[in-house]
């Protein structure tokens, strides 16, 4: 039940802008709880990268004087991953294109990560 | 001596002992605190966990198609070998691991076990290992420690 909801809000995210190619929604320890990726990308993969590079920005954050962590946006050529938290122990991954409007992304992420935690 | 040159033991000398297993944890230990320090302590989990179920998928490979119970096996037998845990009890969805030398390090260390980057290894590893041998996707989680004279006993469930 609680899978389905989180589904729902991942599937409501990637619906509010054709530039989310993709989102998750993964526990602090790295375990899946909900995703919507395209097909071969391995879930326990993404998982643990998620939970290591979301807690690797909030040490970095902390240790180099940069306060409590927002996000983690990483840069490739072919776009974005941004990840941030939801809730205390979870953590939301969206895949968003090259071109895609950083500013309306970071809006729909914000709003889907205090659906999510309300969930979780 | 030039310092190009490679260090070798004496010659006449034997090997006689490499590490016990204890010390073998104690490493582990270390390593796993200084990749903590980088991480985060749920950076660590998260990674040692998937590093354990990428083991345990090798480990499964060799019994393709097989039951809960040949993975159980395996995973009882790979513990023992290792000597990490004087015995593995596995009955349904739950595993009893008696002796468990990493908890007792952890334990040395002031650390609770079961939420450590290595127990976590172990957890990955079982869910692994049962992934490759029947298809079925398990996520292990700690239940509880037993802190006794004859040392750590940790149950487990998924």
């Amino acid at each position: 039940m609680r899978a389905e909801m989180l589904t729902s809000i991942l599937s409501d995210l990637n619906g509010s802008s054709a530039d989310i190619e993709a989102s998750a929604v993964v526990s602090t320890d790295g375990l899946m709880m909900a995703a919507l990726l395209p097909g071969g990308m391995d879930e326990d993969r993404v998982g643990a990268m998620s939970a290591a590079l979301l807690s690797l920005g909030d040490r970095t954050a902390r240790e180099l004087a940069r306060g409590t962590l927002e996000q983690v946006l990483i840069k490739g050529a072919n776009g974005y991953i941004l990840m941030t938290y939801a809730g205390t122990d979870a953590v939301l991954t969206v895949m968003a294109k090259s071109q895609a409007k950083l500013g309306l992304i970071f809006l729909d992420v914000k709003r889907a990560a205090e659906s999510l935690s309300k969930v979780i | 001596m030039n310092p190009s040159d490679p260090i070798t033991a004496p010659p006449n000398t034997t090997k006689h002992c490499a590490m016990d297993t204890r010390e073998v944890v104690n490493l582990l230990a270390d390593i796993a605190g200084q990749v903590e320090s980088i991480l985060g302590e749920k950076g660590a989990i998260s990674v040692f966990r998937y590093a354990g179920a990428q083991l345990g998928k090798r480990l499964g490979e060799s019994h393709p198609n097989g039951t809960e119970d040949d993975a159980r096996e395996l995973i009882a037998k790979f513990f023992h070998d290792k000597e990490f845990m004087d015995a593995v009890g596995l009955q349904g969805h739950e595993a009893t691991l008696s002796g468990c030398k990493i908890g007792l390090v952890l334990q040395e260390r002031g650390i609770t076990a079961g939420k450590h980057a290595l127990c976590n290894f172990g957890f990955g590893l079982i869910d692994g290992t049962v992934k490759a041998v029947t298809g079925k996707k398990i996520i292990t989680l700690h239940v509880e420690s037993e802190y006794h004279a004859e040392g750590i006993t940790c149950k487990e469930t998924w």
